[in-house]
């Protein structure tokens, strides 16, 4: 098994297609790879690189309210399907029943997959993903309220 | 006897700017000092540039880095937002940097070499990757120093050169939480 992509830190989009810039003042430590989230739905490249399996590490504040969380996929050609296209059917929701995601945070849930955070208190969500054969890949994060977050990336062959 | 002077000054004359070696200048800028998260960092060149110049770096690393380097007509503080006329680094993706308002330029990876060239007469400013255009900048005409702001402990970046009609400079640099390096 070898890393097929290093640990990373991800930038998101906003859903105009913004590219985000790191918090200068992030509540986290050294504040690497932290992003204000403002209320609207932002887009998480994941550079999954031909890896079949992958590690997904969202941390919050405990000021932001995420309305949903989740991980999507797509085969299609970057040229033809933008990374923030929200057509019907060409990002697909990854959001089998038996989901288990793992969970930090009196007020983080998730059902089936998709990661829910209510204001007060902070947490993270790990998701790991396995036999995963698509091209592309995304965390959607749809904000209620706005705060910080820090969105980690790790794939293996 | 009375032609040897003037052999000697032809010479002499010829062969000057034949004989003096080309200036290699290429440094290396990491932050080690200052506080991890902080635009508290900077390196700058004590030399100004008044005609055609180009800065150019090559990328170390993208993952969570952030920093900037660019000319500037003056030095206000350690802070990015103070540099006129720059590139700005942030977790893979490149930004001009005019004062502090930043403009993407599109993703950017390690190796890549990225320059501004300033061009005179007119002040022209084009920022560049691997010599090719990605987008203008406003024009500015004064004496510029090489700038530099660096956010997180061991951002760094690598082969600076400053390059004029006269080739490469030597920089004398003043640094502040960076370390600088002759490569």
């Amino acid at each position: 098994m070898t890393l097929a992509v290093n640990r990373c830190y991800i930038t998101p989009k906003h859903s105009d297609g913004t590219v985000q810039v790191q918090d200068s003042d992030a509540s986290f430590t050294t504040g690497r790879g932290v992003f204000t989230l403002g209320v609207a739905t932002y887009y998480f490249p994941l550079p999954v690189g031909g890896a079949s399996m992958f590690d997904i590490h969202l941390t919050h504040d405990a000021v932001i309210a995420i309305t949903s969380a989740t991980v999507e996929t797509c085969s299609h050609a970057p040229s033809d399907v933008s990374d923030v296209s929200s057509v019907a059917g060409e990002w697909m929701d990854q959001d089998p029943s038996t989901a288990f995601v793992a969970l930090v945070g009196a007020t983080t849930t998730h059902t089936a997959g998709v990661v829910a955070v209510t204001a007060g208190n902070a947490g993270g969500a790990n998701w790991q993903i396995s036999g995963c054969p698509a091209a592309r890949a995304r965390l959607k994060v749809v904000v209620g309220t706005g705060g910080e977050v820090r969105v980690s990336f790790c794939g293996k062959d | 006897v009375k032609i040897g002077p003037r052999i000697g000054a032809s010479i002499g004359a010829a062969i000057g700017p034949v004989s003096s070696a080309p200036v290699e200048a290429s440094y290396a800028l990491e932050k080690t000092g200052g506080t991890n998260g902080g635009w508290d960092a900077q390196a700058y060149s004590t030399e100004t540039f008044a005609a055609t110049v180009t800065l150019e770096f090559v990328v170390d690393n993208t993952v969570g880095d952030a920093y900037s380097v660019g000319l500037s007509a003056d030095n206000p503080d350690a802070n990015y937002t103070g540099i006129d006329r720059g590139l700005l680094q942030d977790n893979g993706t490149m930004y001009s940097n005019e004062n502090g308002a930043l403009v993407s330029l599109g993703a950017c990876a390690a190796d890549e070499v990225w320059s501004i060239v300033r061009t005179m007469p007119g002040g022209a400013i084009s920022y560049q990757k691997d010599s090719v255009e990605q987008a203008a900048g406003t024009a500015l005409e004064s004496a510029l120093l090489v700038d530099s702001s660096f956010r997180f402990t061991g951002d760094s970046v690598s082969g600076l050169r400053v390059t004029t009609a006269s080739g490469e400079n030597e920089i004398t640099w003043t640094a502040d939480g960076i370390t600088v390096t002759e490569e």
